[in-house]
């Protein structure tokens, strides 16, 4: 077990220097500069002034250098735009993303595996039929459509929802607000991760089903709920953690549009605006911290392997 | 992304995009929240599309720190947004030396900081020396390549020294500087990065101060009941992260927010007939236009660039794309900027039989019966590169596309993102890939002297005249315009530089758009302009 962590942690620096590395050339070698040079009225004198002030002028090798030196130090270096530490403004968006993140997830588990049992155990029935069309739906449904939609629908016309944002303007800015806030992008980000949990799920649990333990079981007269849920369940649900395991980056990076539209200050958001603004260093800040994160996903999804399915071992 | 609004310059229709009294805790009924009439004055709640990286005028460049720099600070003179005549701010007279080389403007007394300091001569020099820094390299300071220096005269005193004469001077000044306060910043070591007082505490002379910066939620300001024009009517100002023009759109239409300044003419359709508010438009001194490339080989030919001008329906550009929230162009210079504005030059008209007889004595016919104009063997080949985004700058180049496509020109489109397009094209102007044809929209200052930065030869390198147009017949006008002080002379250049600017087709005007602001119809005196927003102190609820 520790062998195996202290392996990971290894391939996990490796792969941070790659993606780096990676990055780092990729969001150079991209047309067009940081948005402060784009400016028509710059001088060539100008435009080598500020690209001095901002360590542009330097090889790029160099610039790796110095930026990676600083890194080690915990130092993410300053947003052109922003003009403050990126550490700040990650630190900022993070906890945002992470809450909108940890809900989305929440319900695409906590709807999506009963649907999926609930929809291999009347295989063929039209609550099956209803389940595929729905994951059909949902896996289907563009986000910023289904947000605009659900903004036009809550907020413009039956006024119930608050449209953006995570707290009503001079409100208390307490939980019940917060709670009003979230529920609009909450649903439009887990509904494709919840129809393809209630797909994988489903699926799953008819492979399981049909294992000679499942009737040894009905032999032994339990009853179905305990089948399936006890029996059924634990082992279907392995191809389901990593589907799930796979989305986790996806949701702690931080959707782009569901961010943009409800303006829920996020990661995604962040790290769009710095894409678009050529913000070097956010754009580099942030894919540290989402490639922590994938790391952090993937190493946690395959210890949860073998808690599910102890003939699973970690070597 | 952050978009960025550079005071005076191309900066295409940047589709733009902030606790306080009263307001009802949120849990159910987010409509009612923005009501405005909570106190006496009430309070705006504006759209703003990005966190400002700065609220100091010295650094603001995107729409939200220009925004917000000016309601909170002032400079020596504002522009009058309908007749752009200066107006005293912070300076209470000026006068000029006869030859326009100096400039004495007198302060006004008593007034103060946010932070209960006076407002003195000083902070005016201290502003101009920074804004004059090449090593800050600051937007401002471009406009000001005229002054020599600043000198504080007395405590209420300011006189500012030219290199050349420049009677535009007061204009720019009025458009272009706001005035920080020198006993907070004085030798700051990074002023660019002092976030102390850059978004957590600006402190201004302005109708409003800042109260809090929520970053990522929104930015709160108080009315100053010191103001020197008088408290303002409203109470609060509030600025509301909202990154998404149609989440912009959404919260209009639930009065969660209250205005939308510049909205884009494409969604206007969709705000016009909402109860309960009001779209307002007003004439601006910006202009749309194709830029062909002077240096381009079809384009070198100012008989094909005349053919082109003549093929395009103006007409129906303003009123199927602008929805008639427009005028159509004949030069750089907007009716609306009177003193230099030349009634005589007639826009060209739709006529592509012109065209024809153009390219034909311009030796562009189809020989080889292809249906594409050839010359010499080549045939009439270009790519129209169109900057994706801003729906008005799309639509103009899909009906320009048509309509040469109808001469027998070879068109073919091509897409890029804003900063792709600034590098890859406005900015690659000779070499193998230089720029072709592209339509975009540009900012002016509204100061007739500013069309120098846009088609001066001088600037054709580096710098505005994005298209290399370069004509010492106009290189002479414009210089002349810029410099002269006999108002006769200038208004003449001016009017000539006009006339040879259509003729040789340098830009090939298209339009001035209107703005348009959409707002709650119980607010009143907010001015429809293209740099909101001035008169901020004036606006309040029926």
């Amino acid at each position: 077990m520790l062998a195996y962590a202290v392996r990971r942690l290894g391939s996990a620096l490796l792969a941070m220097f790659a993606v780096t590395v990676i990055t780092f050339s990729i969001i150079q070698l991209a047309p067009g500069g940081p948005a402060i040079l784009l400016d028509d009225r710059l001088t060539a004198d100008d435009r080598e002034q500020i690209r001095r002030n901002l360590g542009l002028d330097q090889p790029l090798p160099v610039q790796y250098y110095l930026w990676s030196s600083a890194l080690v130090q915990g130092d993410l270096g300053d947003s052109y735009l922003q003009r403050e530490p990126v550490s700040d403004l990650i630190a900022r968006a993070f906890p945002n993303t992470l809450l909108l993140a940890g809900v989305s997830l929440a319900l695409a588990i906590l709807i999506g595996i009963p649907l999926g049992i609930f929809a291999a155990a009347r295989v063929n029935s039209s609550w099956d039929y209803g389940s595929t069309f729905f994951s059909v739906v949902g896996i289907s449904i563009p986000s910023f459509w289904l947000g605009i939609l659900m903004i036009i629908l809550f907020s413009v016309n039956l006024r119930v929802l608050p449209s953006a944002g995570m707290y009503t303007l001079g409100g208390d800015r307490g939980l019940a607000d917060l709670s009003t806030h979230i529920v609009m992008p909450a649903i439009v980000m887990a509904l494709a991760p919840l129809a393809t949990v209630v797909r994988y799920t489903r699926s799953s649990m008819l492979g399981v089903i049909r294992n000679e333990y499942i009737p040894t079981a009905r032999a032994k007269g339990l009853a179905e709920r305990v089948i399936l849920y006890r029996h059924a369940l634990k082992n279907a649900l392995v191809p389901v953690v990593t589907v799930i395991g796979l989305q986790l980056p996806v949701f702690l990076g931080g959707s782009v549009i569901v961010e943009k539209i409800f303006a829920w200050p996020g990661m995604g958001r962040l790290a769009v605006d710095a894409a678009f603004g050529r913000d070097y260093p956010v754009v580099m800040g942030v894919t540290v911290v989402v490639t922590l994160m994938v790391v952090v996903a993937n190493f946690l999804t395959d210890l949860l392997y073998g808690f599910l399915d102890p003939r699973i071992r970690w070597a | 992304m952050k978009r960025y609004l550079s005071a005076a310059s191309l900066v295409l229709a940047l589709a733009v995009a902030a606790c306080t009294q009263a307001a009802p805790s949120g849990t159910a009924s987010p409509g009612v929240s923005g009501a405005p009439s909570d106190r006496a004055g009430g309070r705006v709640v504006l759209p703003m599309a990005a966190d400002p990286g700065t609220m100091n005028p010295i650094f603001a460049g995107s729409v939200a720190e220009v925004q917000l720099a000016r309601v909170l600070f002032n400079g020596l003179a504002r522009l009058n947004p309908e007749t752009f005549v200066p107006e005293p701010m912070l300076a209470t007279s000026w006068e000029s030396t006869d030859d326009a080389m100096e400039y004495t403007f007198h302060l006004r007394d008593g007034v103060k900081w946010h932070d209960g300091q006076p407002f003195t001569a000083d902070d005016v020099k201290f502003t101009m020396d920074k804004i004059m820094d090449p090593e800050l390299a600051t937007r401002p300071g471009r406009s000001f390549t005229a002054l020599e220096s600043t000198e504080v005269v007395d405590a209420s005193t300011v006189k500012f020294i030219m290199k050349t004469p420049f009677p535009a001077f007061v204009s720019y000044l009025a458009y272009n500087v706001q005035i920080a306060p020198k006993h907070l910043l004085e030798g700051v070591e990074d002023l660019q990065n002092n976030t102390a007082f850059n978004t957590d505490k600006p402190i201004g002379t302005g109708a409003f101060r800042l109260v809090e910066n929520v970053k990522g939620d929104h930015i709160t300001l108080e009315a100053n009941p010191d103001f020197f024009l008088g408290p303002p009517k409203l109470d609060r100002v509030i600025f509301k992260l909202l990154p998404d023009a149609n989440t912009q759109i959404a919260q209009l239409k639930t009065g969660e927010i209250d205005l939308i300044p510049r909205l884009d003419v494409s969604v206007a359709p969709s705000v016009e007939g909402t109860p309960g508010v009001r779209l307002d438009t007003g004439v601006t001194a910006q202009f749309w236009a194709l830029h062909l490339n002077h240096d381009f080989p079809p384009f070198t030919d100012v008989r094909v660039r005349q053919a082109m001008a003549y093929a395009i329906d103006r007409e129906a550009l303003v009123s199927d794309v602008l929805h008639g929230q427009g005028q159509v162009a004949a030069g750089p210079i907007a009716p609306i900027l009177k003193s230099a504005y030349n009634p005589d030059v007639e826009p060209y008209p739709y006529d592509p039989e012109r065209s024809k007889e153009l390219l034909e004595e311009a030796g562009w016919t189809d020989t080889d019966g292809d249906g594409i104009l050839d010359k010499d063997g080549e045939p009439f080949r270009f790519t129209l590169q169109v900057l994706k985004g801003f729906p008005v700058a799309e639509q103009v180049s899909a009906i320009l596309e048509q309509e040469f496509k109808a001469l027998g020109m070879d068109v073919t489109q091509q897409a890029y993102d804003l900063a792709s397009f600034i590098t890859d094209v406005r900015d690659t102007r000779s070499g193998p890939n230089m720029s072709q044809a592209y339509v975009v929209f540009m900012f002016l200052a509204p100061e007739p002297d500013d069309i120098w930065s846009y088609f001066h030869s001088s600037n054709a390198e580096a710098g505005s005249n994005f298209n290399v147009y370069r004509n010492p017949d106009a290189d002479r006008l414009l210089d002349l315009a810029r410099t002269s002080v006999d108002p006769e002379e200038r208004r003449q250049a001016f009017f000539d530089v006009q006339q040879l600017l259509h003729d040789d087709v340098a830009r090939d005007f298209l339009f001035y758009p209107n703005e348009i602001y959409a707002m709650k119809d119980t607010l009143h005196g907010v001015p429809v302009s293209t740099l909101p927003y001035p008169y901020v102190e004036q606006w309040g609820y029926e």
